[in-house]
């Protein structure tokens, strides 16, 4: 398996920096006491799962015998294709070797909801991987969606996660994308279909109420999405006990120059830990590590364009966008 | 969203020319669109005793013969058929007048239909819901078994590209008040031939074998001299792998298809008319099972089918019909929830006024069923006979189709609240004949159905049938037959043309449906040119299709152009009639599709040997 992956970050200025002094709590579903090879689709009518600080809406339709939303899964088949096995995740385990994960359906959008010491938080992250039944959906096509790569191989498909924040009830601009397959590469050999848990960095979308994931995909024809809408996720991290939290001015961060051509300045009242830049698909082009209130890092050999700098101190996380010319 | 292209999954998961032919030999009909009355105007020699024509399944016969368009997913694969911008199960298939859509999916595999096995086949288009019933919106086939004229013995042998091998026989056997006609077939074929994908490399299909067998009987017997009984049987087993797509690594589905079909019936002539009553039995299953995704479905259905229908002249120029239909299906499949029994009736009633010029029929049809509405039809026609060359009709009709099984009942995405789909139908159609040698039909149609049954996820929620789009149907059909004989030769040409247009009046978001948009997978041209020579003991066959772009699902289709050749000769000794048929279809290697993903065969041959002993 193609180990590459990349998350592309879509910044709109940010507004505010916090200073978060908090504890750390990880749903990693393992409370539901599942035997192996069990699932939990909301068939009791419970309307979702909670673990840790999160809730899992699920909507369980009886008429149907079908679900959407988030499901709790120990399911371990890796290896049969189709709807059938619509429950269990292409790693066949959860994150570590852990026996439970959760999967879900995506209509639309598939939310996670910040709860108790954790509402209004931030999270740290998300393992993420994909279904078995997508995953060979894309690697060998079925009688509905394509193998990825199309006919030819030649195909620039893939099938994408999109994370974003609900806070006070509004969707947040901010997004980070994460591609579960990707084969919009030139060359053949770098296309890839996640097939291990990935770590996701969520704390870039800053304090939440809940979590809004969706999906997209190549392969669109009349009736929608033919790639099956299902992805897994396991030891989702939140940031509790928001009370510490507070504000930061922004002039705390100073970048310069920008626009600049060779040497990118970087100073902070608190002590940077690690600076990246990132491009705008979200890759990762530079990255510098030194704790210090000051560091310097160069941009010369880059193209011109519209750049991110990711900032990281012992406590926050910011972006700065950042142009370079010639 | 899956869950139902899961359910399509499982479900499938499916001109005007006539063939004249002799006793043992296929004679399709496509009777003009003025109802049943002028039938007996339109036999036209076409072909005869051609053995091509007993190797084909109805499918791949239909395609090169009508300007109806055959969507076919692949050689041996399910073919459906569209008449007049029609969807598959707006049209109806019948078995000697018994209607036999599979009353779960509404539609018929005509891919799984030996023309071999009927000695007749009635194609008739435009609007016949008030003759046959809900799914006859756009046309009809029938297939027709009759009583064998002369004790004879054929047998016919196939072998052709892809691992073609097919055999069937067929004994007829008349007494003076008894006669039988038993009808075999045996068919295998690998289907593994190369298609181009888009960078031009050549690619083999793999999991494409089909193998078939069958058997029809035909008892007859002469209780009188006015009256009979007839018994017809048909028992056919198919097997067949699904191919993969083209963009699907591999595929080891397979499909089972068991058909059981009996029928009797007693027609005895009155003073003034006839009576017939019939009765039948059908028992069908498929069974669809794809190891690599664990499914294994299992649909089967058995129904009974009752029909009394007489007929009384009550004067010189007016006659009467009436007809009664009763109907009991059951059907079992571990995705349905209540109801699986159905319960149909049907009084269809009949007024002809005919006075050697004038043929005025007025019908009506009203259907009853435990399980959803129908409307009542009534139809007017009106035929004009102007002289022995030209006669013209008009006909209005309302048709409709009521909601298949699985809509109603498929768990998930049934809806028990669907109404049925229904609209009315006008036609108008001019005809020109050269007695004895041919003829010239223009037909032109207009046709809005409302309450168009859809699977759709408007609310973005699960899949479901709705009543959602209201679809408008209109064209123009021309169909020519000429044939000039002499003393050892013998020409026949024949065209066909079909300009469809059927439009979405209602915009949807999911499936994408833009008003005013043309239907998916329907062609707004379809042309059909043939030309038969037979010279002495020879035969030369020549047939020519082009088929205009179509909107698919996930893509759109280009057009296509194919070429069809065959030659034959025929040894006569006494008794015993030796005919040989060499056919090379796709003459000039196209590489086309009818289905998006569904590779078609390029060029491939059948080579066919038929044995008479009379």
């Amino acid at each position: 398996m193609n180990k590459r992956f990349e998350f592309m970050v879509m910044v709109v200025l940010l507004m505010h920096v916090q200073l978060i002094m908090s504890q750390n709590t990880t749903a990693d579903f393992e409370g539901f006491n599942l035997e192996a090879n069990e699932f939990l689709n909301g068939d009791d009518g419970s309307g979702g799962f909670q673990s840790g600080n999160i809730f899992l809406p699920n909507s369980y339709t009886a008429n149907y015998e079908s679900w959407t939303g988030w499901a709790i899964s120990s399911m371990t088949d890796a290896t049969t294709e189709g709807f059938g096995n619509q429950y269990s995740a292409i790693t066949g385990e959860g994150v570590e070797g852990s026996q439970t994960y959760a999967t879900t359906f995506v209509l639309g959008e598939s939310i996670i909801k910040m709860e108790n010491e954790a509402a209004g938080g931030v999270v740290d992250g998300v393992y993420v991987t994909n279904g078995t039944y997508p995953f060979f959906s894309m690697l060998n096509g079925d009688q509905f969606a394509k193998r990825f790569g199309g006919e030819t191989g030649d195909d620039p498909d893939f099938f994408l996660l999109t994370i974003k924040k609900y806070n006070d009830g509004v969707l947040s601009d901010e997004q980070i994308d994460f591609y579960l397959a990707d084969y919009r590469f030139e060359d053949n050999s770098q296309d890839y279909i996640i097939d291990e848990w990935t770590f996701i960095d969520l704390s870039i979308l800053g304090n939440m109420d809940s979590l809004s994931f969706s999906l997209t995909s190549s392969d669109v024809g009349v009736y929608g999405v033919n790639t099956p809408s299902y992805f897994c996720i396991d030891n989702l991290t939140t940031r509790d006990e928001m009370t510490s939290t507070k504000d930061l001015d922004r002039s705390n961060l100073v970048c310069y120059p920008n626009p600049t051509n060779k040497i990118l300045s970087i100073s902070s009242r608190e002590t940077l830990n690690q600076i990246s830049i990132l491009d705008q698909a979200g890759r990762v082009v530079r990255t510098l590590e030194k704790k210090s209130s000051e560091m310097e890092i160069d941009v010369e050999g880059l193209r011109n364009g519209i750049y991110f700098l990711q900032v990281r101190t012992e406590n926050n996380v910011e972006i700065v966008k950042f142009i370079k010319i010639n | 969203m899956k869950n139902t292209k899961l359910l399509w999954l499982v479900c499938f998961l499916v001109s005007n020319y006539n063939l004249l032919c002799q006793a043992d030999s296929i004679n399709i009909r496509v009777v003009d669109i003025v109802a049943d009355t002028p039938r007996e105007q339109s036999n036209f020699s076409k072909s005869k005793e051609d053995p091509k024509n007993e190797t084909r399944t109805l499918s791949n016969w239909l395609n090169e013969q009508s300007s109806a368009y055959v969507k076919s997913y692949g050689l041996g694969s399910l073919a459906t058929l569209s008449i007049r911008g029609g969807n598959a199960n707006q049209n109806l298939l019948l078995w000697n007048n018994i209607p036999v859509n599979n009353p779960m999916l509404g539609l018929s595999d005509i891919s799984l239909v030996p023309i071999s096995l009927f000695e007749d086949i009635e194609f008739e288009k435009g609007g016949q819901s008030t003759m046959h019933g809900s799914g006859a919106i756009t046309g009809s086939l029938n297939l027709l078994n009759k009583k064998p004229q002369e004790t004879k013995l054929h047998l016919i042998s196939t072998i052709g590209s892809f691992g073609r091998r097919q055999f069937s026989a067929g004994a007829n056997v008349v007494l003076p008040r008894l006669s039988s006609s038993t009808k075999v077939f045996l068919d295998h074929a690998k289907n593994d031939f190369t298609y181009k994908i888009g960078n031009q490399e050549e690619k083999k299909l793999t999991n494409s074998t089909i193998n078939s067998k069958g058997i029809s009987q035909t008892l007859s017997y002469d209780l009188s001299q006015k009256s009979f009984l007839q018994f017809n049987g048909w028992v056919q087993r198919t097997e067949r792998e699904i191919p993969p797509v083209t963009t699907q690594t591999k595929n080891v589905a397979f499909q089972k298809d068991d058909l059981n079909r009996f029928s009797f019936k007693y027609n005895r002539t009155l003073l003034k008319g006839y009576v017939e009553t019939q009765i039948a039995y059908l028992n069908e299953t498929n069974n669809y099972v794809d190891s690599l995704s664990n499914i294994d479905s299992n649909n089967h259905f058995e129904k009974v089918y009752h029909t009394t229908r007489i007929k009384n002249q009550l004067s010189n120029i007016f006659s009467l019909s009436m007809k009664y239909e009763g109907t009991l299906i059951n059907a079992d499949t571990k995705f349905y929830t209540e109801n699986k029994t159905q319960y149909l009736g049907a009084i269809v009633g009949r007024v002809e006024y005919n006075n050697g010029k004038n043929v005025v029929t007025v019908e009506g049809r009203k259907e009853w069923n435990n399980i959803s509405n129908s409307p009542f039809s009534p139809a007017i026609n009106w035929n004009y006979k102007w002289s022995k060359y030209i006669e013209g009709s008009v006909k209005i009709s309302r048709e409709f189709r009521s909601p298949t099984l699985n809509e109603i009942l498929w768990r998930p995405g049934g809806n028990p609240n669907l109404q049925p789909e229904e609209g009315w139908n006008q036609e108008i159609t001019g005809i020109f004949r050269v007695p004895s040698k041919g003829k010239l039909s223009i037909a032109s149609y207009h046709r809005v159905i409302n309450n168009w049954i859809l699977w759709s996820s408007n609310d973005n929620t699960f899949v479901q049938a709705d009543n959602l789009k209201k679809v408008r149907s209109y064209g123009l059909e021309v169909d020519a037959e000429y044939k000039i004989y002499s003393a050892v030769m013998t020409h026949q040409i024949s065209g066909s043309y079909a300009y469809t247009i059927s439009k979405n009046l209602v915009s949807l978001q999911q499936p994408m449906v833009v008003a005013g948009s043309q239907l998916i997978y329907t062609p707004y041209h379809k042309a059909i040119l043939d030309y038969s020579l037979e010279y002495k003991e020879y035969s030369l066959h020549v047939n020519y299709g082009y088929t205009s772009n179509v909107f698919g699902i996930n893509e759109n289709l280009e057009d296509y152009h194919l070429t069809n050749l065959g030659i034959g000769k025929k040894l006569t000794m006494n008794k015993f009639t030796i005919q040989g048929f060499l056919q090379v279809q796709n003459l000039m290697d196209v590489d086309y599709r009818v289905i998006e993903r569904r590779p078609m065969p390029r060029r491939h041959i059948n080579l066919t040997l038929k044995f008479t002993l009379k």
